[in-house]
């Protein structure tokens, strides 16, 4: 009879742990990291602006959180390499370019995003709003299935795991870079990126997942700048 | 009396656990009870709409079962014919030379509408959120539109269907702090991609070009 009550004991205070516990967890969600003042979108009248837009947007892709990871990435390098440059992240130029940019209504090819930019109201717009190069960017991460093996076991003195697996991941990023002064040759630039997700497994399997994103996202923003420096009259701008 | 203390000391802070795990259970339950409400949607965007503009004076009419649309949840309300209106305002201004508001009353059908070239109107707005969970079964927003010009006798031009969707499956914790916000966002999107939609039918749409050189051409007539 004690000993059930002391179960019953027990498990109220699991449960009560396991209620301050999630409560815990659920309000220590981490927010994502604000914009630095140099990344917000000020000065858009300024004479020379860099436009980046997530072209062709994969509308299945939930809530654009891929682009966004890259949009911050590549707006933050490139703020560095090419500082006499503001740049105007996607969002921005996707409510510029309003309704042509959405999902369901961007060009499908590079020639129909051409004639995009002909068009004389796109033209006026983006001459409005001082953007000289639009880079349209996309790419995606792929993850191969885990391999290995992990054993998990358990009995009544104790469980655990015990193993080592791993995975391969690569980012594949690509850009087309368009001069407004020069519609006619845009500039394509790729990167990629792979690496190898492990997961030891020893007591607790611990997952390290391979961060190819960033590698990728930098190598693609120093191509993009490289091409920027090189225009012989950007050289001139300070 | 050992026994007795070692029971006073055991139960001390088993009850201050308690009282704290009773306490983040309500303020929880307060929290979920916050995000109860309506989902805040912007209706309108700062720049003007881009659209090679038809050349005719129109009056802009929302129908009442558009307007009033509505999507419930058990967690929250969103008013999809407020936002819609409002985004259409702006696509209808945007997309003729020159916009008038159509009488809510008398119908515009039962008023003489001659100082008018033709009315267009939003005639439904179809919304469907299906809410996920944070085990893998995603968000569902769904959104559709019709909209229609007729002249200003009241006979149809030309009517348009779109319609957009979205399916977002939720981070781990994403949608916790408020569910609202994170649909709210997910519907932003999938409105503003199915007016867009529809705005770029009608630029492409041959019959309205020709509706408006029609209206011009009788006007230069003496």
């Amino acid at each position: 009879m004690g000993k059930s009550t002391g179960h019953e004991r027990s498990k109220t205070v699991n449960i009560e742990r396991a209620i301050i516990v999630l409560f815990l967890t659920g309000s220590l969600v981490v927010p994502p990291p604000a914009a630095t003042s140099a990344e917000k979108d000020t000065e858009i009248q300024a004479a020379q602006n860099i436009g980046l837009l997530w072209w062709p947007a994969d509308p299945a892709q939930s809530m654009y959180s891929f682009s966004k990871d890259i949009d911050r990435c590549l707006t933050q390098h490139l703020l560095k390499a090419v500082p006499q440059f503001t740049l105007l992240r996607h969002e921005t130029v996707q409510d510029m370019l309003y309704p042509l940019m959405e999902p369901g209504t961007q060009p499908e090819n590079e020639h129909d995003f051409a004639a995009l930019l002909r068009r004389e109201d796109v033209r006026l717009r983006l001459a409005d709003k001082g953007v000289r190069f639009l880079v349209a960017f996309s790419g995606s991460t792929r993850s191969e299935d885990w391999q290995g093996g992990i054993f998990c076991g358990g009995g009544y003195g104790g469980g655990g795991c015990l193993g080592f697996s791993w995975a391969d991941k690569e980012t594949a990023l690509d850009a087309v870079l368009w001069d407004l002064a020069d519609i006619d040759s845009p500039e394509l630039a790729q990167a990629s990126e792979s690496g190898t997700s492990i997961m030891p497994a020893f007591l607790l399997p611990i997952p390290i997942p391979a961060s190819t994103q960033a590698g990728a996202c930098r190598e693609l923003g120093q191509r993009i700048s490289t091409i920027i420096k090189e225009k012989p009259d950007v050289q001139n701008i300070n | 009396m050992r026994a007795r203390k070692r029971i006073g000391l055991r139960a001390r802070p088993r009850s201050g656990r308690r009282v704290l795990a009773y306490w983040l259970v309500l303020i929880q339950v307060m929290s979920v009870a916050s995000c109860t409400g309506t989902v805040e949607v912007p209706d309108s965007q700062e720049a003007v709409p881009l659209f090679r503009q038809i050349d005719a004076k129109v009056a802009k009419s929302f129908a009442t079962k558009a307007r009033l649309t509505e999507v419930e949840t058990a967690l929250f309300r969103a008013e999809v014919g407020a936002i819609s209106v409002g985004r259409f305002d702006q696509a209808f201004d945007a997309m003729f030379t020159e916009t008038t508001v159509a009488p809510n009353w008398p119908p515009w059908q039962r008023v003489d509408m001659n100082h008018v070239d033709g009315i267009v109107q939003l005639e439904e707005a179809i919304a469907d959120i299906e809410l996920g969970n944070d085990a893998g079964i995603p968000d569902l927003v769904q959104v559709t539109y019709k909209a229609c010009l007729y002249d200003n006798r009241a006979n149809v031009v030309q009517c348009w269907d779109s319609s957009a969707s979205q399916a977002h499956k939720r981070n781990v914790g994403e949608c916790l702090t408020d569910m609202s916000v994170c649909i709210g966002r997910q519907l932003e999107i999938t409105v503003r991609d199915a007016v867009a939609r529809m705005m770029v039918q009608i630029e492409n749409d041959p019959v309205v070009r020709t509706w408006a050189s029609q209206q011009a051409t009788r006007e230069a007539r003496p």
